[in-house]
């Protein structure tokens, strides 16, 4: 009788390490990376130099949150934490684009302005670094200015 | 009488099944490259954001000699904007994102998507002119955006994960016939 039980005994003992190595395996990302590589990103808002819609600037916002003014000719660069972003802005329409930044990665996004009935509909879509090197040498950089305090919520 | 022998057997299956399993774990390292390939037509005026869609891995990846991530493996990406082209000239407006490919039980995230940076096959090179390259994937194109199947891509891992060197199945030598 306790040899039966010291034989399951055993049994016992030589499958144990081989359940815990299973659970290794199974278990995958090793800790975080993202950490390593920074917790923000970058998006750089730009407007190209053009005399449609030269009178009218418009602001870039995130949940009420002014983030870039951008008139004709200008651009701005922020910092903004990883994962999903919505920016926003309006004139005569709204317009929303909708980005995911992933850690240390650069983003551009290029504003325009189409016609309008009255002060023409804004619109931001999503460019690339060389479109922005193109022209960065005619835009002004207004990273930070034009921009009002976030209202407190009561 | 039978008791040791069957309690023997009972321990020693399950380390053969066991050894068998245990295959070296291989550390994959975050950011590594993998090519991906979209098993599913995406196009700005149908998806909307939060749609998935099928993506396989395009080419094997490999850390040294160990193949750990191998070609066809499945996985998922997602529609992150869509916006519909309109009136006044207002252009398409598409951003995809890689999320995931699977090895086994394994979910490997990916970050990083670049759609038609590969450019090997004919589909791709065909969008090569409407295309803009950034560290998102993105069609910007007056007009319907349409991203057709087998449009190749690049992502990477996002994180550091161990994964299972696989071992490739060796053929069965084919017969020789002896005459």
């Amino acid at each position: 009788m306790y040899r039966k039980l010291i034989n399951a005994g055993i049994a016992a003992l030589v499958l144990t390490p081989c359940v815990t190595l299973s659970n290794d395996n199974a278990t995958s990302p090793a800790p975080a990376a993202d950490a390593a590589t920074g917790a923000t990103g970058t998006v750089v808002f730009f407007r190209e130099k053009k005399m449609m819609g030269a009178a009218i600037s418009y602001k870039v916002r995130e949940n009420g949150v002014e983030l870039c003014k951008l008139g004709s000719g200008s651009f701005c660069t922020v910092q903004v934490p990883v994962g999903k972003h919505a920016y926003v802005t309006k004139t005569e329409a709204t317009d929303v684009l909708n980005m995911e930044v992933d850690p240390g990665e650069t983003y551009y996004v290029q504003a325009s302005i189409s016609m309008g009935v009255v002060a023409g509909h804004s619109n931001l879509a999503p460019s690339t670094r060389e479109v922005f090197d193109g022209m960065k040498a005619k835009l002004k950089d207004n990273t930070g200015k034009d921009l009002d305090p976030p209202k407190d919520k009561k | 009488m039978l008791a040791r022998p069957i309690a023997l057997l009972i321990a020693i299956l399950p380390a053969f099944a066991c050894a068998q399993e245990a295959t070296a774990l291989v550390t994959v390292p975050a950011l590594t490259p993998v090519t991906v390939r979209l098993e599913e037509l995406i196009s700005s005026n149908k998806n909307r954001p939060g749609d998935r869609f099928r993506i396989t891995v395009a080419e094997d990846v490999r850390v040294g000699d160990a193949l750990v991530i191998p070609a066809g493996s499945p996985g998922e990406g997602e529609v992150i904007h869509a916006a519909k082209s309109g009136a006044g000239g207002k252009a398409g407006e598409l951003i995809l994102a890689a999320r995931y490919v699977r090895v086994g039980d394994i979910e490997v995230r990916l970050r990083s998507f670049a759609l038609g940076v590969v450019g090997k096959d004919q589909a791709a090179k065909s969008l090569a002119a409407s295309m803009i390259i950034g560290p998102f994937a993105m069609f910007v194109k007056g007009g319907v955006i349409t991203v057709p199947p087998a449009t190749l891509g690049k992502a990477k891992t996002a994180l550091e994960f161990n994964l299972p060197a696989i071992v490739p199945s060796t053929p069965a030598p084919a017969e020789q016939s002896v005459e």
